[in-house]
């Protein structure tokens, strides 16, 4: 169906697509600057790596990967409660850095900078996902299922809910709703996808270390909500397809391995620079980034 | 029905609340008065729960509710609106009404399951009455100054409540939006709802009021029957003037 190329390419780009609609959903919808997000997707990988190295089925693996990462985002969640703004931003970036550090030195369980190796494709029932087609139906339907799953709770009243805490959480809170339990759902449930991205993440390169989940990772992720516009869902999807896309055109162009890296990098601030001179709320967005 | 007994707040080295105490009746409005900085709007977030008090209790019905969150207290029945407007920028009029309509919009999984009809005859019907003339998927951010502070009078009045805090209805509005004000003011009086507002307008007040209760530095000056407290000397020496 497609070339070995375009189908490594298309799964990232699904990988990339749930990282960016579960930041949206916890930034765009709920109005929470998380920089930790990162982190939750590093958590879903351990997690289910381990577990499948340690003879679990990756379905319940895949689950585990979820439900650990939306723990932590309780967590984080309860310690951020009384943090607004650029505070909340820098406390959730500190905790991204705090789970890249175990991720690095707690090597007795993680293997630190050597990072897990050997990671197995997935089985599900009789089934070994182990062509990258299979692997990319699999990872097509995870971001079908949730984008409209999403989609729904965010048309829902519910939704509606989490906008008015994004707009003004004091003003929502004297209308009788339960802030802190909002944004502790919103971010569980965000944390939640962003563990199963890291799962499928660490079953499909078979192969995890920290520099997966660190900082250049969270700018990515960031760009691609911000570019495809905060408070849309669409945005996100198209935007995960833009930014994995485009720097993947450098390849053909004949630069020197040495210099595509920092291109890329270039690339996407040009990109995000372009986007918010010419179109301030991204691509799609219903919402200032303020 | 609210007594508010010895409430203090101090903000660093600034007294707001000076062991503040008083009853608003049930059935009545209550109009707060007093200089600038007299702790009004203060008393307005202690109430509200939004500033928890350093000492005193304030009890709803017998109950007290001092340490309770914001959500809770606005749950129990308390409604109140801004003094400068607070609306969420990116929704509609209609959205607005539906958020103070009920609290059953904030359970996840019960609205994920299903999504009730919207009765948009309702709320236009209610848009219609505060005389705010414009569709009901206006984004607020659309809207006149005056127009907001209608809704949010609309969503305060809207929501379930058994005491209204209305914190200087009628400021910033010009002579057409005051009077209509005044005449959801009026109907409130009418239908003895239990209302406390904070206004500067003396004679608007005089019209208004059942009861009025006067702040100074924190504490209470005088409380009573408006035709009485207007002729306090201490009231007219502090607030009114000569």
């Amino acid at each position: 169906m497609f070339t070995p190329y375009a189908t490594h390419i298309l799964i990232l780009i699904g990988i990339y697509a749930l990282l960016g609609l579960s930041l949206n959903l916890v930034l765009g919808f709920t109005g929470l600057l998380n920089l930790g997000h990162i982190a939750f997707f590093g958590i879903g990988a351990y997690t289910s790596a381990l577990l499948t190295l340690a003879g679990v089925p990756f379905p319940l693996a895949l689950l585990a990967a979820g439900l650990l990462a939306s723990v932590f985002g309780f967590f984080l969640m309860l310690a951020v409660r009384k943090i607004k703004g650029d505070y909340l931003a820098l406390v959730t970036l500190g905790f991204s850095f705090v789970v890249y550090s175990i991720f690095l030195n707690w090597t007795g369980l993680t293997r630190g900078p050597l990072g897990i190796p050997g990671i197995p494709k997935p089985s599900l029932g009789m089934f070994t996902l182990a062509s990258n087609q299979g692997y990319l139906v699999l990872v097509l339907i995870i971001v079908v299922l949730t984008s409209l799953f999403l989609w729904r709770l965010t048309r829902s009243r519910f939704g509606r809910v989490l906008e008015a805490v994004r707009d003004d959480d004091l003003a929502a809170s004297v209308l009788g709703k339960p802030v802190f339990r909002l944004q502790a759902q919103s971010m569980m449930l965000s944390s939640f996808i962003a563990g199963i991205a890291g799962s499928l993440f660490a079953h499909y390169l078979t192969y995890i270390d920290p520099t997966s989940f660190f900082l250049s990772e969270i700018i990515l992720v960031l760009t691609i909500v911000i570019i495809g516009g905060l408070g849309s869902l669409r945005g996100s999807v198209i935007a995960a397809v833009i930014i994995l896309v485009i720097p993947e055109v450098l390849r053909f162009v004949g630069l020197p391995s040495a210099i595509v890296g920092p291109m890329r990098q270039i690339l996407y601030a040009v990109l995000l620079i372009g986007v918010l001179l010419l179109k301030p709320r991204g691509l799609f967005g219903r919402v200032d980034l303020t | 029905m609210l007594e508010i007994k010895n409430i203090s707040k101090r903000f660093g080295g600034v007294i707001a609340l000076n062991g503040c105490t008083f009853t608003v009746p049930r059935n009545k409005i209550t109009a707060l008065i007093g200089p600038n900085g007299a702790g009004k709007t203060t008393l307005f977030d202690v109430v509200s729960g939004l500033i928890r008090p350093d000492d005193g209790q304030i009890l709803l019905d017998g109950t007290q509710f001092v340490s309770q969150r914001p959500d809770a207290i606005a749950r129990a029945g308390i409604s109140r609106t801004w003094q400068q407007v607070r609306l969420f920028k990116y929704l509609t009029m209609l959205d607005h009404l539906v958020l103070a309509e009920s609290n059953e919009d904030a359970k996840m999984f019960a609205n994920l399951a299903s999504q009730p009809r919207l009765k948009k005859d309702t709320y236009q019907n209610i848009i219609d009455r505060f005389g705010i003339d414009r569709p009901l998927d206006t984004v607020v951010t659309e809207l006149s100054y005056g127009q907001r502070k209608l809704l949010q009078l609309a969503m305060a009045l809207h929501r379930s409540h058994r005491l209204l805090l209305l914190d200087e209805p009628v400021a910033g509005v010009n002579q057409i939006i005051q009077e209509k004000i005044e005449k959801l003011l009026t109907d409130l009086k009418d239908k003895n709802e239990t209302v406390v507002i904070i206004e500067h307008d003396i004679e608007f007040v005089r019209r208004l009021a059942h009861h009025i209760v006067v702040l100074d530095q924190g504490r209470v000056l005088a409380a009573g029957d408006p035709n009485v407290v207007l002729q306090d000397r201490r009231v007219i020496e502090a607030y009114l003037g000569a």
